[in-house]
């Protein structure tokens, strides 16, 4: 938080919500983190806490029943929520920031070939003629470890299986060396076995090119291994900004606690895991306070009432609760 | 509730959350402006239909040769046909033969098609085979076409009318029902009826007709439109309803010879038509979201 | 050791799909024993719904025999095999889909307690509803909702009440809390756990989550391509797994600890389709160890000293 040079993204204070039938559903609330240049960080939480509208307002690839109230986007000194669509489409997308989804399939186009996909956003930010882009998507391809690449080119996605589109995808994002790559659920369709693949040409191109990535999962597990810091998302806010290390031996907020102590691996025993009664709130009239004091047993009585401040407690660390207060944090 | 109590209690609680499920259909109807503007249609439609005799200015059958083809006035609020009749009355009066015919062939080619959508789609195999070699043989033919033939054979008339439609109808209701009842097969709850050891009879009494329900209650809805033009087009063409039967149909085929003279007796019938129709569809549409228990829960 | 409860033998599931046979289950050997949790692992498409499926006769197997307690399940008549299923309990993976949306939660409870006649008169079929929800961490209140009403983990809550209504012996779980929060996900398997100790249960359950599986199964059997390739104690297993896919399989789970880290992948290529499965071992396409024989014969299910069994030459032979 303090080191802001080294910062290559940073949200403050991000809220939005989504106009529907039902209501206003408060989707983001206060949303605040950073990511270092060339660094993973990682985004966690459960299913509906908005992670991955945090991932597409970075990208403003949010529907139209989508406003944001309040906050800024700060992506190397410029703010991205400021930029007009046109501008957004020209300078950033595919070529500052890069994103990658769940489903593989649905991000490839069914009717075209993998060469055909890859040269077209290859001639989009580095043309180098017909040869020349074929070479440069070969490249890619072997680069993320793609068996036989001239082969691969002919092929259309569904002749791919998950894992080998999802790395296709990958091909086609780093062809043109985005400097943000936002990753969300890449591994979550696919077995172990590929997922291991995956990460690890991740974490190598990570580390040869330096680019920064924000991995989005619900898996501690993975965020353990390629991640090194994390943010924990709770209800469409940002409850412990910490480092990887941090998250499995000190985290401090009562969520995250509970949320890493449920994770069976962390601990072996079943009579060891954590269990959180209730059911993560819905974000139409979320819980007033701290959105989480509904499910947490050290709730106190300014839980309800007001909102807790993220405090750091360590230059790395930043809960928002309102036992921190105890424990000596400073503002 | 208290943790202990008897059957009946329990039996209340689950009327009363019936009837709140009606009441969330009706909200969910509700919140659609075009279901609650077909719902009007129709109901004005059906309130025509039913106080026709009361709401006309005149007798629907009397002629006055005198007073052919009168534009309209106050007397004749749209007009008079080739027979002096007035054609606000024929029109009021054929919405009724109109709702009848239609009703009539929903509930004879429905019946039939979700039938034997139901059954081709649950049981498969031959009879499946069987059905849908049926349906693909009766849709080859062109619908009207055929339906004129079966009326040129059995004769005009109402029930020939519906017979001539609902042949070649209910195809439509069983092949929409039959993928439907595809998809429910593939639900687990359907696997897991089976766990428990339900018999087939009762997963398909149970499981996959009530989930069928609301596809075939809109399918109906959808198809009322679908209907009442086919049954106008064979009073149109002549072997639909017995002239002097007032029928839109007949009226529009009877107003056409006098299309620029005379607009008023072909293009209100038209209108009436396209009034009933599009209040069918929208109520239709609005009742596929509305009877679709998972959408905007609250 | 205890005996087996539920006996699978040879058991095949073949489908005709446009492109040729799909073996999806093809020739295993399984005992249950009474009263263990059976962790079955695998990835996506190895089988491991069809086995279980195939099993209860939810579709029908197309070769092998099932004996529960001795009696052969496939050879049952639909009588019988409705007297059976009475026996045998299944949890569905999605919970959004394994309820009768036009059913409330009593009705679902109540058909199982009906059809088989457990409990009679209104007021004891309802108060059994009530236990069973009990049993769940649910109360009566829950009885006149639809399924839509509750949330994921209710949901799956009142798909295992449903299951555990028959008053089954062994209870079948298809990866049952894979749709689920992590934050709910222990609620259920800890309901598990005591449903299991207090009603004297035996469960299969299915999971690619293997951590998972290592913290709530007493022995665990690895499939790969429509075959056990490796089975025994967990601890042992884990501890020393012999099967070159378990090693390397085990080798891919990320693990919840910084420390670890998942340095090369441990398996290389895909899982090849089940359509040609290919000959010899099914694994050797993408085996590091595999020696010649390999890819001519086929390994069947070897003994490798107590309860643990390996399907592979080259571990068998090591050991020998
Ligand atoms: N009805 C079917 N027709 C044809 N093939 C099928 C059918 N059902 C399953 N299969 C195939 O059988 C194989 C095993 O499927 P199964 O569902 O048992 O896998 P699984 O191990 O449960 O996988 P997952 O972890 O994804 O649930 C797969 O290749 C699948 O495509
Ligand atoms: N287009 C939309 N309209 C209304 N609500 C939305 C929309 N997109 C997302 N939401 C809601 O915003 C919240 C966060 O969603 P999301 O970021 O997708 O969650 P996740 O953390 O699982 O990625 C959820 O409550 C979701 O229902
Ligand atoms: S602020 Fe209160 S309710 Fe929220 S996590 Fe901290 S102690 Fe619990
Ligand atoms: S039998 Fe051969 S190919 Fe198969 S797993 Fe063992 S060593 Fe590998
Ligand atoms: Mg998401
Ligand atoms: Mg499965």
């Amino acid at each position: 938080m303090k080191t802001k040079t080294k910062d290559i993204l940073r949200i403050r204070d991000l809220a939005l919500s989504f106009d529907t039938e039902e209501g206003e559903v408060e989707a983001l609330d206060g949303v605040a983190f950073s990511i270092k240049n060339s660094s993973v960080s990682g985004l966690i939480g459960e299913t509906g806490c908005g992670k991955s509208v945090t991932g597409l307002t970075i990208l403003g690839l949010l529907d139209e029943n989508a406003r944001i109230k309040r906050g800024e986007i700060i992506y190397k000194r410029e703010n991205l929520l400021t930029k007009k669509e046109e501008e957004l489409e020209r300078e950033i997308r595919g070529k500052e920031i890069a994103m990658i989804f769940q489903d593989p399939g649905s991000s490839l186009n069914p009717v075209f070939t993998v060469e055909n996909q890859i040269t077209e956003s290859i001639k989009m930010y580095r043309n180098a003629g017909a040869k020349g882009n074929k070479e440069i998507a070969i490249e890619q391809l072997e680069r993320v470890k793609l068996p036989d690449a001239a082969n691969l080119l002919k092929r259309y996605p569904h002749e791919l299986s998950g894992g080998m589109k999802q790395r296709v995808m990958i091909a086609m994002m780093l062809a043109c060396n985005p400097s943000l790559l936002i990753a969300d659920e890449p591994t979550t369709a696919l077995d172990v076995s590929i997922q291991a693949q995956f990460i690890n040409v991740l974490r190598e191109l990570q580390s040869d090119l330096g680019t920064s990535i924000l991995y989005i999962t619900h898996d501690l597990a993975v965020i353990s291994e390629i991640c090194n810091s994390v943010s924990v998302m709770y209800a469409g806010r940002i409850v412990e900004d910490l480092p990887v290390e941090t998250l499995f031996n000190d985290p401090i907020h009562p969520y995250t606690k509970k949320l890493v102590y449920s994770v069976p691996g962390v601990k072996t025993k079943l009579e060891d895991l954590e269990e959180i009664p209730g059911s993560v709130p819905r974000l139409i009239n979320p819980p007033a306070g701290c959105r989480f004091h509904p499910r947490c047993d050290k709730a106190k009585a300014i839980c309800s009432q007001e909102t807790p401040n993220p405090v750091s407690v360590e230059p790395d660390h930043c809960v928002a609760c309102h036992l921190i207060s105890d424990r000596g944090g400073k503002q | 509730m208290k943790t202990t109590g008897d059957k009946r209690e329990i039996d209340r609680e689950l009327r009363r959350q019936r009837t709140s499920q009606l009441y969330l259909i009706w909200l969910r109807l509700k919140r659609n402006k075009l279901a609650v503007i077909g719902l009007v249609f129709v109901l004005i439609m059906v309130f025509i239909a039913l106080f026709s005799p009361w709401i006309s200015p005149h007798n629907p059958y009397a002629t006055r040769p005198l007073r052919k083809r009168e534009a309209p006035s106050l007397e004749f609020p749209l007009g008079t046909d080739s027979l002096g009749r007035c054609v606000l009355s024929r029109l009021f009066s054929g919405s009724r033969i109109a709702l009848q015919i239609g009703i009539l062939i929903i509930l004879f080619e429905g019946s039939i098609g979700i039938f034997l959508g139901l059954i081709s789609g649950f049981f498969g195999g031959w009879v499946d085979e069987i059905v849908m070699r049926l349906v693909d043989i009766l849709r080859s033919f062109p619908v009207i076409v055929l339906a004129m033939a079966i009326a040129g054979i059995m004769g005009q008339g109402i029930y020939n009318v519906v017979i001539a439609l609902g042949i070649v109808g209910w195809t439509t209701y069983a092949r929409m029902i039959r993928s439907r009842i595809l998809s429910i097969k593939e639900e687990s709850y359907v696997e897991a009826a089976y766990c428990i050891g339900e018999p087939s009879y009762s997963v398909l009494l149970r499981y996959v007709l009530p989930n069928a329900l609301p596809t075939a209650i809109v399918m109906m809805a959808i198809m009322m439109p679908t209907a009442l033009i086919a049954s106008a087009t064979l009073s149109f063409l002549g072997v639909g309803v017995q002239p002097p039967t007032p029928s839109w149909g007949s009226m529009i085929s009877a107003g056409r010879d006098y299309l620029l003279e005379a607009p008023w007796i072909s293009s209100f019938a038209g209108l009436f038509i396209m009034f009933t129709v599009l209040g069918f569809n929208f109520l239709g549409d609005g009742l596929r979201d509305s009877l679709d228990p998972t959408t905007k829960q609250r | 050791m205890t005996d087996p409860l539920l006996e699978i033998v040879d058991l095949k599931k073949y489908f005709n799909s446009p492109k040729g046979k799909v073996k999806a289950v093809d020739g295993v050997d399984l005992n249950i024993l009474k009263g263990e949790t059976l962790g079955l692992v695998g990835e996506s498409g190895c089988g491991k719904s069809t086995l279980v499926r195939a099993t209860l006769r939810l579709i029908e197997p197309t070769d092998g025999k099932v004996f529960l307690r001795g009696e052969n399940v496939l050879a049952f008549s639909r009588k019988r095999l409705v007297e059976a299923r009475g026996q045998m309990g299944m949890v569905f993976q999605d919970p959004h889909s394994s309820l009768n949306p036009r059913m409330t939660v009593a009705e679902i409870l109540r058909r199982p307690l009906k059809i088989h006649n457990l409990v009679q008169g209104k007021g004891q079929i309802y108060n059994r509803t009530v236990e069973l929800l009990e049993t769940m961490g649910l109360s009566a209140e829950h009885m006149i909702r639809y399924p839509h009403e509750l949330s994921g983990g209710q949901k799956q809550r009142v798909g295992v009440a449903r299951a555990l209504a028959v008053e089954p012996r062994i209870l079948l779980l298809d990866e049952p809390t894979s749709a689920l929060d992590v934050s709910v996900q222990t609620k259920i398997l800890k309901l598990l756990r005591n449903t299991m100790e207090r009603l004297d249960l035996t469960y299969v359950f299915i999971s690619h989550d293997i951590n998972l599986i290592r913290t709530i199964s007493d022995r665990i059997a690895v499939m790969y391509l429509g075959k056990i390739v490796e089975i025994g104690e967990v601890d042992e297993v884990f501890a020393d797994p012999l099967h070159p896919y378990t090693q390397g399989l085990f080798k891919s789970v990320p693990r919840p600890d910084p420390e670890h880290n998942i340095r090369k992948p441990p398996l290389t290529g895909e899982v090849p389709s089940p359509i040609d499965p290919p000959a010899g071992c099914n694994f050797a396409p993408r085996c590091p160890q595999k020696i010649q024989q390999c890819e001519k014969e086929e390994p069947n299910l070897k003994s490798m000293g107590k309860d643990r069994e390996v399907a592979c030459w080259v571990a068998t032979e090591k050991n020998v």
